[in-house]
């Protein structure tokens, strides 16, 4: 057939007659579909990348000349993976003799007789038997900005984790939980944040296209688009929303997606919205990647292929290794779809991101996604890229049309905070925040428990394994008054339960002191101690 | 006095980490006693089991001579 793999041209001379006078109908044919000769192009590839048209004329990569460290991933003892799986089954036999004996009312479906149940059965026995006896280290509530410092509210039980009262007491704790990692939230900035409210109100009541768009919006743009080093930008008023609604612009049906496993729930939400085909590579295993993408590339069926990657993963804190998978997406003429809701102002010398980090061009990245959630201190996403690609975002994207615009007030604190990254004060946080990375890193590798990820990850997770571990740590840090987060099961593989650090700027190196007290104290106590590295 | 506290210490350190370690810590108090229980049972057993048939077989092959292995296997 005459049709491209990237799919986008069909490339038939429709002028020409076949040996029968007439214009072959058959030749018409697009993945399996009729069509009428005529496609409109959705090929978004910034024109620096060939689709290799066969996988195997192209050399292997040689991976030995990149830097490929998918971050730091410590395997535990038998003992402890033994220890660890027991638990588990300990914990499951207890919560099937409990449902068998006290079944709770909620766990009986009346008159529904010849429906499906109405739950999931593992899922709602692992919420009511093992997420509810951990459930006070979650979703708990604040009462302040969340800072370098946090105001927890107490809760108490009188019946075991089902239900929560408030005690009426606050516990002002040291805020390691946060994705605050500029600290800019909380405080700064905030005339202009108040003024751009007063000027142009919180809702626009309509979205980007009708009558949602203001000089603030086009200005964050404008100014997302040089911050990053791209052509264009187009913000979304949601970050989770800029990938669910965004990548069923950009991919359809016939397109394959190569996508890393630890991938967000947004990433994978907004791939399945676009009916793409999803082939789920190892955690930053470009070597894996590489033998997929071949595979894919030798189908000769898909219009496009894309990368599907994050800049750093927030669960695991690893860093994308960059650098490789741009080398490898050139090889091949892939696409390379970057979510750097956890890098953009936090990575690099410049704040750019995972770019800057890996010293990448930002034009050699088809698609750059990021939020303004974390290290701006304000809220939404945007997509950034070549001209031709934010245009068609704005046609073809949902958000722009459907979804409401963007608040102005947190326009204008992304705005605020991004000019001041360039000045000092930025840069200056910017080396607060890899020193206090740094500081803390090494210090928990002296206590000698796990830590995953790069080293210059802002995000810290400490592997504990149980259940119970996570919880004890997690009450042991909110004695001493630091709060942070404890991530168990759906989030992470059963065994793997994790406690997670988030570094900020606005951490003082005497708050990090006493941080790193608490924090060895808890490992001491509680016996967390399992890597079997160098001190 | 300081000893007392000392041993009491230990104890409840231990105690702790048992807990953790078999996810016992998050569970309510009559669970724990259930698996506690459990666990002296099969503590129990296997210490019989040692005890009254991997010990006398020991005992048995040790007293015997090695034509009486031969016939034993
Ligand atoms: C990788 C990634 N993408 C997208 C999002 C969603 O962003 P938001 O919280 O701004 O909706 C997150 C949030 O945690 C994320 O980690």
């Amino acid at each position: 057939m005459a049709t491209t793999i990237a799919g986008s041209r069909n490339e038939r001379d429709l002028n020409k007659l076949d040996k029968h006078g007439f214009k072959d109908l058959k030749q018409n044919v697009h993945n399996g579909k009729t069509t009428n000769g005529y496609m409109k192009t959705n090929d978004l590839r910034n024109g620096d990348t060939k689709f290799g048209l066969s996988g195997g004329g192209v050399p292997k990569m040689d991976w030995s000349k990149y830097d490929t460290f998918p971050g730091s991933f410590e395997k535990c003892t038998l003992l402890t993976a033994a220890l660890t799986h027991f638990g588990l089954y300990i914990l499951m036999f207890l919560g099937f003799v409990n449902q068998l004996l006290f079944t709770p009312k909620v766990a009986t479906e009346k008159n529904r007789e010849g429906y499906a149940p109405l739950y999931d059965p593992f899922e709602t026995f692992f919420s009511r038997y093992v997420y509810r006896r951990v459930q006070h280290c979650f979703n708990r509530p604040i009462t302040s900005a969340p800072g370098a410092e946090l105001t927890l509210k107490e809760r108490c039980t009188d019946d075991r984790n089902w239900t929560f009262r408030f005690t009426g007491t606050e516990r002002r704790c040291i805020n390691l939980g946060s994705y605050n990692y500029l600290g800019f939230a909380g405080h700064s900035t905030h005339a202009a944040v108040a003024a751009a409210a007063r000027q142009y109100g919180l809702a626009l009541c309509s979205p980007r296209a009708e009558l949602g768009t203001t000089p603030l919006h086009r200005d964050l743009e404008a100014t997302t688009a040089k911050f990053l080093g791209v052509e264009a930008a187009i913000v979304v008023g949601m970050g989770f929303g800029t990938n669910t609604l965004g990548l069923p612009g950009l991919l359809g049906p016939g397109s394959l997606a190569l996508s890393d496993e630890k991938n967000h729930a947004s990433l994978i939400m907004g791939l399945r919205l676009a009916r793409a085909t999803v082939r789920v590579f190892r955690h930053n295993d470009v070597r894996h990647l590489e033998q997929l993408a071949r595979a894919a590339i030798a189908e000769r069926k898909w219009t496009k292929i894309v990368i599907v990657v994050e800049g750093v993963y927030s669960m695991e804190g690893t860093i994308v290794p960059l650098a490789a998978m741009v080398a490898l997406k050139r090889r091949l003429g892939l696409q390379l779809y970057l979510d750097e809701a956890h890098s953009v102002g936090a990575l690099g010398p410049r704040g750019r991101g995972v770019c800057d980090h890996a010293g990448v061009a930002p034009a050699d990245v088809d698609v750059l996604m990021g939020t303004f959630t974390k290290s701006f201190g304000a809220a939404g996403g945007y997509i950034a890229g070549s001209a031709k690609l934010i245009n068609w975002l704005r046609q073809y994207g949902h958000a722009h049309t459907y979804a409401h615009a963007m608040s102005p007030p947190v326009a204008q604190q992304i705005l605020s905070a991004m000019r001041l990254l360039d000045e000092d004060e930025g840069r200056q946080r910017l080396r607060q925040l890899r020193d206090n990375t740094h500081y803390f890193r090494d210090q928990l590798r002296r206590m000698g428990v796990v830590t995953l990820g790069h080293p210059d990850s802002p995000v810290v997770p400490v592997l504990v394994y149980t259940f119970s571990k996570m919880a004890a740590t997690v009450e042991r840090l909110t004695e001493s008054n630091v709060a942070t987060v404890g991530v168990g099961f759906p989030a992470t593989p059963l065994n793997k339960a994790r406690i997670r650090f988030c570094l900020s700027a606005s951490h003082s190196r005497a708050q990090l002191e006493r941080c790193v007290e608490a924090v060895a104290r808890a490992v001491r106590e509680l016996g967390l101690d399992y890597s079997r590295q160098a001190r | 006095m300081e000893f007392v506290k000392k041993i009491q210490q230990f104890i409840s350190y231990w105690y702790v980490r048992y807990l953790l370690a078999t996810e016992l810590y998050m569970v309510d108090t009559w669970e724990k006693v259930v698996m506690h229980i459990v666990f002296g049972i099969m503590f129990t057993l296997f210490w019989y089991f040692n005890y009254s048939i991997i010990m006398s077989g020991i005992a048995q092959l040790r007293s015997s001579t090695a034509h009486d292995v031969e016939q034993i296997l």
